[in-house]
């Protein structure tokens, strides 16, 4: 299983060579900068599916079955029993992979692991998965009302996480604005390596964008969190 | 004949099913291809021309590439496993139909779904707002057309193969993720093969994977002149003869350990 994963990042990264190889950069880019986007992505992902993935993907088929009541009848507060209940140490691997690429780009852009970089880090990755863990339960919750809506997970994470695996401003300036306004993405990677990377691009938006990870994670989490409640709620009112 | 064409209908109306999943769908493709078109824009953004491609040509590429990739998308080696699992494989047994056809067929009707419903509109949104040119020589059309027949049949005959596995194995699921890997690696699907480094080129070379998707692509978009066209088709054929073969050895071995478990 670990193999397997291993390979499945490992082509990951060598796609992203490949596709920079002829060209040198994309967008002003090199390729060890556009690995270090993808490693943001994969770190944050990691730690908020570590926890989420199983509770939210699971979620659809367990109102379907049945088997979520189950969880209801337990006195404590469902969210946490089910994120206590289920994480996944398969992640554990995502996570090694993660951070080695993480350390490998680190040192070949060579950036210096100050304090000052590896609190940003810290920073960056706590808000970075509050994003993602936002787009579990954002993506999931309507199965309290629709039967079905496997889809919608993929168009509002699958194809944002796609977006934001090269710098935004490749893109035209509409989609520029989804990713930093709309759905966020942006601050899981883009954003935040502006500051690792010291660079000063003109973007519609102001440098300063570059700290917000974390309020940005925390304003989102705490919205699908209330989100969630308010399906549960829906939930308990139409069960029998 | 019909009954397969029946299998072909009942899958693609069971997508019919869950509309809101269907709009959901064509909107995702029309992102996905917005991001390569702007990816490979951004790309081109220095240099016209990079080995003899420039970006028009990209754009073709990526617009056939997606339609194909629609076509060719199988799920089969992951639904045998399930069978296996569950038992419903002795089911599909006792049906008056050839197992492997059947499979072929049902994964066809899911295919056309979505090429219809998701991939040809996402396609032409793209290809009026970022232009298309199509082939201008007859032969390559045809050409085209033959080696993308082929190219589908080498693609179901690999995924009913891998699917066999899991007679062999138990626990088959790395088969995939390795499959996935060798052929995002050197199918050219993603990144064309013209613009891989050379070493990793010549592997290609040596592969099937490549005759899935790229060398029909490159027949259209007119990278592959008349001869180079005959040896791709020549090669297809050639690569059907031994999935044929493999397909058969697995198949009539596997069907002697379900006897066996069956009692």
């Amino acid at each position: 299983m670990y193999f397997a994963k291993f390979i499945g990042f490992a082509t990951d990264f060598i796609m992203i060579w490949l596709l920079v190889y002829r060209f040198q950069s994309v967008a002003g880019w090199n390729t060890y900068e556009i690995m270090l986007l993808y490693a943001l992505n994969l770190v944050s992902y990691s730690f908020s599916a570590f926890f989420l993935f199983h509770p939210f993907t699971k979620l659809s088929s367990r109102i379907q079955s049945g088997e979520f009541d189950e969880i209801l009848t337990k006195p404590l507060n469902p969210f946490l029993y089910l994120a206590c209940r289920e994480f996944s140490t398969g992640y554990l691997s995502n996570l090694t992979v993660a951070f080695s690429v993480l350390a490998f780009t680190f040192f070949k852009l060579q950036i210096p692991l100050s304090p000052a970089n590896i609190g940003f880090l810290i920073v960056t990755v706590l808000g970075g998965s509050l994003i993602q863990g936002a787009a579990f339960i954002l993506t999931n919750t309507p199965s309290f009302w629709i039967v079905k809506n496997n889809r919608l997970q993929s168009l509002l994470m699958g194809v944002p996480s796609n977006f934001v695996r090269y710098p935004i401003t490749a893109y035209n300036k509409a989609i520029q604005i989804i990713l930093t306004v709309v759905l966020p993405y942006a601050f899981i990677s883009y954003y935040p390596a502006q500051f690792f990377l010291k660079k000063q691009e003109t973007v519609l938006f102001p440098q300063t964008l570059q700290y917000m990870t974390l309020a940005v994670g925390g304003v989102l989490f705490f919205i699908a969190y209330q989100y969630w409640k308010l399906g549960l709620k829906h939930y308990n009112s139409t069960g029998s | 004949m019909g009954l397969y064409i029946e299998v072909i209908r009942t899958a693609f109306k069971q997508s019919f099913a869950y509309r809101l999943n269907t709009y959901i769908s064509t909107i995702t493709s029309v992102f996905s291809l917005v991001v390569l078109v702007n990816i490979w824009s951004s790309l081109f953004h220095n240099q016209s021309m990079v080995k003899g491609i420039q970006l028009p040509d990209m754009i073709n590429y990526i617009i056939v590439s997606a339609l194909i990739g629609s076509l060719i998308d199988s799920s089969i080696h992951t639904k045998i496993g399930t069978k296996v699992v569950d038992g419903s494989l002795s089911l599909d047994f006792i049906k008056p139909m050839n197992f492997k056809f059947y499979m072929f067929a049902e994964q066809l009707g899911d295919n056309l779904f979505r090429l219809l419903f998701n991939t040809i509109p996402a396609c032409l949104l793209v290809a009026l707002i970022w232009g298309f040119h199509p082939p201008t020589q007859p032969y390559q059309i045809i050409f085209f057309i033959i080696s993308l027949i082929n190219g589908l049949i080498l693609c179901y005959y690999f995924n009913f193969i891998l699917g066999l596995f899991v007679f062999y194995l138990d626990s088959p699921f790395f088969i995939d993720w390795v499959s996935a890997a060798l052929f995002q690696l050197f199918a050219g699907a993603f990144v064309p093969l013209w613009f891989y480094p050379t070493f990793l080129y010549n592997i290609s070379m040596y592969l099937p994977f490549r005759l899935f998707t790229f060398e029909p692509i490159s027949i259209f978009v007119g990278k592959t002149d008349f001869s180079g066209s005959l040896s791709v088709i020549g090669l297809q054929f050639l690569w059907i003869a031994v999935f044929v073969a493999v397909e058969k050895m697995l198949w009539n071995n596997a069907h002697k350990i379900v006897d066996i478990h069956g009692g």
